[in-house]
């Protein structure tokens, strides 16, 4: 077998894959040096295909099952009603500024205005502005990954968001998608936080058709000096989803990045590569991620924290509750490069199976080349705490009131994580409404 | 109000308990003494509903209802109440909310409101003073980061805001010094009362000095082989298990 897979999908994108120049429908030119990253990206896919099982950090998420179907690459722009999906995608008492996105597209006349200093751009906006030319494919087209490189090659156009003053309120991008037919939709972000700006971005994914559809979705990510960045990542995408979602975040010294990531049953295959590279001193990162899976789904995390300059800290927890027949999947890479001394780097992993045929794959990975440095790693994968069951149902407790009880304890170490009770109160009201916890109960009770 | 008779159980296939006899009237104090790994646990999981023990043979009735039919939390609403000897550990679930769930379920199955908030909070402040446990349970998961004393004086917290007709305490006093025991035995004793009775399960006569019960029972090898009145608490305090093993074994050769 080989280490790749070229299926009639991958036929079908070589076959019609245009440059935005000869592209009639685009209405933006691109500038040449970024016409270079892109045609060079068209190389990399076309040389490498889609991942197969045979590569480590695809062994156990075989794209062969979701990427059998050929989604095409639409042809026009598509018209979707997205007030009512607004009004159901907005978070209660978040106050957020909604930047509203199509197939990732801006909708601007359903955002809201941007408060001063915080700048959306769009089409020769973007790229045109000063930070393309420098920053765009310099971070997430380097690692290599096919699926970037896809990315690169296949968007017709990319957003920029540059953040130049602290936010009063948190942005929320929501990102929906919609299709009549199988639909490959790639999309991507350019962030720029300027120094020393603190801001709390909500992050939510949504669809609103039931096509199939591969979400092929990039952001690349600069904070400065100083910045202090809050995402809460939320995929509410539906079983018609296969999703892959890299971020890759460049860290300058002394800035801080909380990274809070959520999924929940629906996308019927989801593949984070949540990636934080921190390059200047004293820097943080902390990545924390739960997923409640259900049904057939499979839930990849990737996650590379990367210390390349002595005195920064990492920490990472990501927790999985697993449903049904569903499967999850973390790997969670520490790179400590040489010279990065005085680093702290923590990472934990912990998995609750609620059904005998759920599954869970987890692997940390430290590669530590530094000797002063202070790091650990732990997993767990386990069932229900019995203990903690027949305690509280002694007090009176229904079985199924204590078993909630005891998963939203378990999902509590990272809603915690959340510094925003709007956002939290929200997230546990979605783990509530996708928990079935009759299922957990074992056979005959 | 209980009646025990001829209760087997084993665990993992292996008897534990061989055949225990007794009988619980409302209003009285009850004492379970025995040597390590003579079944009190035992007795208190299988009373508590623990489905890790198997009930082998044997019936217990609580207030004429067939317990052993009964799930855990049917027997707590139905008014049993187990304090445990080794109190677990629930991070993330808060004891405030913990209480007041088991509380609401507890009171829905006697046909009574929940309590406001207020009410709640107004009751939990009572009774803490009552159990003399002052330490502040608002922001703090259940028993997690307690010390053993803390985890023991939680138990009693629970027992008096639930009021349960039939308290058994598993080996309350192990683990605690001189005045914790002395708080905890002051809490039962307020709450005792001519409707509630208590089983107490105790390697040690000390717990006993403080609670006096209205009857000792010890048991021995699965069985219980000797009830008296408080005094054989003291005798056998004195003397020892092995005095009471060595008459049983002389009786029955």
């Amino acid at each position: 077998m080989s280490k790749s897979i070229f299926n009639s999908f991958y036929q079908y994108l070589i076959e019609n894959y245009r440059l935005p120049e000869d592209n009639q429908r685009n209405d933006v030119t691109w500038p040449k040096a970024l016409l270079e990253h892109k045609q060079k990206a068209f190389e990399f896919f076309k040389t490498h295909g889609f991942p197969s099982t045979k590569q480590e950090d695809w062994k156990y998420t075989n794209l062969a099952g979701p990427l059998q179907q050929v989604f095409h690459i639409p042809a026009n722009d598509t018209v979707a009603d997205l007030k009512t999906a607004i009004a159901n995608a907005s978070i209660k008492d978040a106050h957020a500024y909604h930047i509203v996105l199509l197939n990732g597209k801006w909708q601007r006349e359903l955002s809201d205005p941007l408060p001063d200093g915080v700048h959306f751009l769009d089409g020769k906006d973007a790229l045109h502005h000063y930070y393309a030319e420098e920053y765009f494919a310099s971070l997430a087209d380097p690692t290599g990954v096919s699926l970037v490189a896809m990315n690169t090659a296949f968007i017709p156009a990319f957003n920029l968001l540059h953040i130049q003053k602290s936010t009063d309120r948190p942005l929320h991008i929501m990102h929906f998608y919609a299709a009549n037919e199988p639909a490959f939709l790639p999309e991507r972000l350019l962030l720029v936080a300027e120094e020393s700006v603190q801001t709390q971005w909500i992050d939510t994914f949504h669809q609103l058709t039931s096509a199939p559809v591969f979400i092929n979705y990039v952001a690349e990510q600069f904070l400065k000096e100083h910045v202090a960045m809050d995402i809460f990542l939320i995929n509410q995408l539906p079983s018609s989803a296969v999703v892959f979602h890299h971020s890759e975040t460049y860290l300058h010294s002394q800035s801080t990045y909380h990274h809070v990531n959520f999924s929940f049953p629906g996308a019927g295959f989801i593949r984070n590569n949540i990636n934080a590279r921190m390059q200047g001193s004293s820097s943080e990162a902390n990545l924390w991620g739960l997923y409640l899976s259900g049904g057939q789904q499979l839930v990849d995390n990737h996650t590379i924290v990367d210390h390349q300059v002595a005195s920064c800290n990492s920490n990472e927890w990501y927790k999985g509750i697993l449903q049904d027949k569903s499967t999850g999947v973390f790997n969670g890479k520490i790179f400590v490069e040489k010279g990065a001394q005085k680093t702290n780097a923590f990472q934990k992993n912990n998995a609750i199976l609620l059904s005998r045929e759920a599954t869970v794959h987890a692997k940390p990975q430290l590669e530590i080349f530094a000797d002063d440095v202070k790091c650990s790693h732990g997993s767990t994968v386990g069932q229900m705490n019995e203990d903690a069951l027949f305690y509280l149902r002694t007090r009176g407790l229904s079985e199924l009131t204590a078993r909630q009880l005891l998963i939203e304890a378990f999902a509590y170490d990272i809603l915690s994580k959340v510094q925003n009770d709007a956002v939290a109160h929200h997230v546990m009201q979605l783990l509530r409404q996708h928990l079935h916890v009759e299922s957990a109960l074992p056979a005959g009770a | 109000m209980l009646q025990i008779k001829n209760l087997q159980a084993s665990v993992n296939g292996e008897p534990i308990l061989k055949g225990v006899d007794l009988e619980v009237k409302a209003g009285e104090i009850h004492a379970i003494m025995g040597p390590n790994g003579s079944g009190k646990s035992t007795l208190a999981s299988v009373l508590a509903g623990n489905e890790l023990y198997e009930v082998t043979g044997g019936e217990v009735w609580f207030e004429g209802k067939n317990l052993l039919e009964m799930a855990p939390e049917i027997r707590a609403r139905e008014g049993l109440f187990m304090a445990f000897q080794y109190p677990v550990e629930i991070p993330g679930v808060s004891n405030i909310n913990f209480l007041k769930t088991a509380l609401a379920e507890i009171r829905e199955h006697r046909g009574l409101p929940p309590l406001s908030a207020k009410e709640f909070m107004q009751r939990l402040k009572e009774k803490q003073e009552l159990v003399e446990f002052n330490a502040s349970l608002v922001n703090r998961s259940l028993n997690e980061g307690f010390s053993g004393g803390e985890k023991k004086r939680n138990e009693i917290l629970q027992l008096a805001m639930l009021e349960p007709k039939l308290a058994i305490l598993d080996e309350t006093d192990s683990g605690l010094d001189i005045d914790a025991l002395r708080i905890v035995a002051n809490g039962v004793n307020k709450l005792r009362s001519k409707d509630n009775a208590f089983i107490i399960i105790t390697h040690y006569q000390r717990l006993l000095q403080y609670i006096i019960p209205d009857y000792v029972h010890v048991l021995y090898d699965g069985r219980i082989i000797k009830s008296g009145t408080k005094e054989l608490a003291y005798e056998l305090e004195e003397k020892g298990y092995d005095w009471i093993k060595e008459s049983v074994q002389a009786s029955l050769s």
